[in-house]
């Protein structure tokens, strides 16, 4: 599959919101192991709160090697680059944490 | 004066928010000072007929809620646009997304009854933009001292905690937070900019180097001033995504 994000979340990809309906609409897909392509085309601006949601939650429950292997983001400018890796790092930080995963094991069974 | 600007107008309607009338004694400002607020639209907000916003100035800006298309269109055209200053698309990009982290952390955090502050600034010579982002929330310190071990810390350790990465008061969704203040720091250090910040009894100043601090005069919510430079010989970004693996 390959998503404009663009379409998504607009020229400005800034809230929580907008990551998480990034999130809902790739995660199946990379969680049935099919490959995912973003094209950050024509987007502009970028906060933490929506790679947090759209892409850091990812390793919530898919092990970065298989992120590695399945998602492919293009056309992604140097600032957004940074903000994505420090979010990157972050969020495998936060999920490695014991006491964290708990609660996402915990907010993962009410989702279900 | 750019610092005074949001506090004036936000403490007016803070006041009016707790059911009390401000009267501002206007011939008592003096002509240069009452110019400046005319141009920005500070006069206007506070209900006196006004001249028109100058179309150099930046002009002051109050909301309610985050509308992120409004609010960015506000600051590259408002605020870093109309020419005003020549930088790169990337540059403009990734100064804008910084300002947006304040906003998130300002609507997120601050609970402010009154919502957020704006006002700005551009030095043309002295190639500095400014940018002034009050609300009277419950402020940096008080949240963190409702985490998890953190009730007796100072404002300065509260504040010290506040910058640290992945430390966030608000944990909920299973989402990893807790990287705006963080992502502000290094930007504001990389690039020869100033980030201040005063909330309610902490301060926090970041330039090349880092000093968070306890006040005794306590700011009744958070203020954030951030200057960034305009010379784009200063910045530096991450270079592409190529060789490495983005999960590694």
């Amino acid at each position: 599959m390959r998503l404009e994000v663009k379409d998504i979340a607009g020229k400005n990809c800034i809230t929580q919101e907008d990551g998480n309906a990034l999130y809902q609409k790739i995660h199946p897909e990379l969680k049935a192991g099919r490959p995912v392509e973003l094209s950050f085309k024509e987007v502009r601006v970028f906060a933490s709160p929506f790679f947090n949601a759209g892409v850091g939650q990812l390793l919530r429950d898919i092990p970065a090697s298989v992120l590695n292997q399945l998602l492919k983001v293009t056309d992604l400018p140097p600032n957004g680059i940074e903000t994505l890796k420090k979010v990157i790092e972050n969020s495998r930080q936060f999920y490695s944490d014991e006491k964290n995963q708990r609660a996402v094991a915990e907010s993962l069974k009410q989702e279900e | 004066m750019q610092n005074a600007v949001s506090v004036i107008g936000g403490l007016v309607k803070l006041a009016e928010h707790h059911g009390n009338q401000i009267e501002l004694a206007w011939p008592t400002i003096r002509s240069e000072v009452a110019r400046n607020l005319a141009r920005n639209g500070l006069m206007e907000f506070l209900g006196k007929p006004a001249l028109k916003v100058s179309k150099s100035a930046v002009p002051f800006r109050h909301d309610t809620a985050l509308v992120e298309d409004d609010l960015v269109s506000y600051l590259y055209d408002s605020w870093i646009g109309k020419g005003r200053v020549h930088l790169s698309d990337a540059l403009k990009g990734a100064i804008v997304g910084k300002a947006c982290e304040i906003y998130i952390n300002a609507f997120d955090h601050g609970h402010s009854p009154v919502g957020v502050f704006t006002s700005g600034e551009h030095y043309r010579q002295k190639k500095l933009l400014k940018l002034c982002v009050v609300d009277f929330g419950v402020g940096i310190p008080d949240n963190v001292r409702g985490h998890v071990k953190n009730a007796n810390k100072s404002g300065a350790e509260s504040m010290q905690w506040a910058f640290r990465r992945g430390n966030s008061t608000k944990k909920t969704e299973g989402i990893a937070r807790g990287l705006g203040l963080d992502i502000l720091r290094e930007f504001v250090k990389v690039n020869n900019g100033t980030l201040e910040i005063f909330s309610h009894d902490g301060q926090a100043v970041i330039d090349k180097a880092q000093h968070f601090t306890s006040r005794s005069a306590i700011f009744p919510g958070t203020l954030v001033n951030i200057t960034f430079s305009c010379d784009e010989s200063y910045y530096r970004f991450a270079s592409e995504t190529t060789g490495k693996p983005l999960f590694s």
